[in-house]
């Protein structure tokens, strides 16, 4: 009971352990952090091996008929693991991994479009296929 | 006079964690009978690791079974998988993966304890226990570089190293989870209204647990010397000097300390993986397809996790199958809720730490 008295009279001095939504925003992000997936397409080589290796398929490439190819990221699929650097050849320089926390600025509809999305990058490479022969 | 009340509890309830539907037929207010049923959160997670997914991606597949013991589900996965293709794991991988289990099995026994306390009306315990448990959170996403899913276990080995600077923040976080250990204990083991509580209730004797084939921490607690950690060879814990913990009284206040002891267990072995480390690669090539059929038994944080895989040279498994140790312990929680008082069923029903989303997955 005693105790109990001192410990809740202490508390009342005690800085909360809680961050205010303000003080968490400005907090720098932890060392080696899993946050937001890069690309840089000039440093590309287009080997799609970060497509192959997603676990999600949170990344596409669609290819046009010239054969060039599109870089496209689903940041609300994808969940982060960094399968897709690892693949990469280029790592930190076509594709990389930042600390910083996934912002939510990125484009909500993506998420409609993606199914259709997901059957264009088959459907583009088969075409382009096909073309060449 | 004696009452009948039929109570059912779930599959959506304040007290519940999870959702379990438990029917409870009671005579004023003891459990005379129990009926429980799960199943609410089926995803079919096994058949789309065998339609969908290749067995590279299987485990950051499996680990989204569950939130709290997602580095068990991928490490089993793995180790399962590593069994029936070509590879070679080095020793640093196999200790680091030891690693991230033993933070995991902090947090998740952290997490029991906070419920228990709040399910007993002791919510100041919950929040002091929350807050504590955070700094294994910090820990975790230092070593992983995220909190709760770890994708730390992959084919070949784990998917980071760790350096020296990673190893002292890492130190200093279970430095400070353990200085603050003994006043956790304290609360949980000599607050005279907790023990009031704890002692005595919900308790399942030894023949009973090794009747109905109880695990992990509910079995220990009830003095069945159990702990996969020992029983299999699959992670070098012998190297460790890893002995299992084990109480006998089989109650509430049992398992809570069980749980309590074995989190100081944890720490321990933290600190000697770190100290210990051996050199090597982290992460090894993975050559051909799964061929053949192999199993992988793991100590979770709730007890005996089993996984089953088989291949056929393809790319994606042929067969999957998931045990997890919540399943295995149901028919016990139906024993241990018999003759109970029905105001103790949230916190038997906390420290019986369900998971039901590992259960139906
Ligand atoms: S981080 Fe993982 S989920 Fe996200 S794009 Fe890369 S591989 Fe896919
Ligand atoms: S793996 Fe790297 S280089 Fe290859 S396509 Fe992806 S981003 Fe480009």
């Amino acid at each position: 009971m005693f105790k109990a008295l001192i410990e809740a009279l202490l508390n009342l001095f005690k800085k909360p352990d809680t961050l205010t939504p303000k003080e968490a925003a400005a907090r720098a992000p932890v060392s080696g952090s899993r946050g937001a997936i890069g690309y840089s397409e000039e440093a590309c080589i287009f080997c799609l091996k970060c497509e192959k290796a997603c676990p999600p398929a949170a990344i596409l490439f669609i290819r046009d008929a010239a054969g060039k190819e599109s870089y496209h990221h689903n940041p609300y699929l994808c969940i982060y693991c960094g399968e897709c650097v690892r693949a990469c050849p280029k790592p930190d320089e076509a594709l990389w991994q930042e600390e910083r926390p996934v912002l939510s600025s990125s484009d909500p509809a993506i998420s409609k479009r993606w199914f259709a999305m997901e059957k264009e990058a088959v459907a583009s490479k088969v075409r382009y296929k096909k073309a060449k022969r | 006079m004696i009452k009948q009340l039929h109570i059912p509890l779930g599959s959506q309830h304040a007290a519940l964690l999870e959702p379990l539907r438990l029917d409870f037929s009671t005579e004023n207010e003891r459990i005379v009978s129990v009926r429980s049923d799960m199943g609410y959160v089926h995803r079919g997670v096994e058949h789309a690791c065998m339609n969908r997914f290749d067995f590279k991606k299987v485990p950051f597949v499996v680990a989204r079974v569950c939130g709290l013991c997602a580095i068990t589900h991928s490490t089993a996965a793995v180790l399962a998988t590593e069994q029936i293709v070509e590879c070679m794991v080095s020793e640093r991988a196999q200790w680091l993966r030891m690693l991230a289990l033993e933070f995991d099995r902090i947090h998740s026994h952290m997490l029991c304890l906070a419920h228990v306390a709040e399910s007993s009306g002791y919510e100041a315990l919950f929040m002091h226990t929350m807050m504590e448990r955070e700094r294994v959170m910090e820990a975790q996403e230092i070593l992983s570089g995220n909190r709760v899913q770890f994708d730390y276990a992959t084919l070949g080995g784990v998917t980071r190293d760790m350096d020296s600077q990673c190893a002292q923040a890492l130190l200093a976080k279970v430095g400070a989870l353990k200085s603050v250990l003994s006043g956790l204990r304290d609360r949980f083991e000599a607050n005279w209204s907790t023990q009031m509580r704890f002692k005595g209730v919900g308790a399942i004797t030894l023949e009973e647990a090794y009747r109905l084939g109880t695990v992990g921490p509910i079995a220990r607690a009830a003095g069945v010397r159990t702990d996969i950690r020992i029983e299999s060879s699959h992670l070098p814990y012998r190297a460790l000097g890893f002995e299992p913990i084990v109480a006998l009284e089989g109650d509430l206040y049992a398992r809570n300390r069980l749980r309590l002891e074995e989190i100081a267990q944890s720490i321990e072995l933290i600190e000697r993986i770190l100290e210990g480390l051996p050199e090597g690669a982290h992460l090894s090539k993975v050559r051909g397809r799964p061929k053949g059929e192999a199993m992988a038994r793991i100590e979770a944080p709730r007890g005996e996790l089993f996984y089953y895989v088989r291949g056929n040279g393809g790319a994606i498994f042929e067969r999957l199958r998931i045990r997890t140790p919540t399943y295995a312990n149901l028919k016990a929680f139906e024993a241990i809720f018999l003759g109970q008082e029905y105001s103790s069923i949230p916190a038997i029903l906390a420290s019986l730490d369900p998971c039901m989303s590992c259960t139906a997955k």
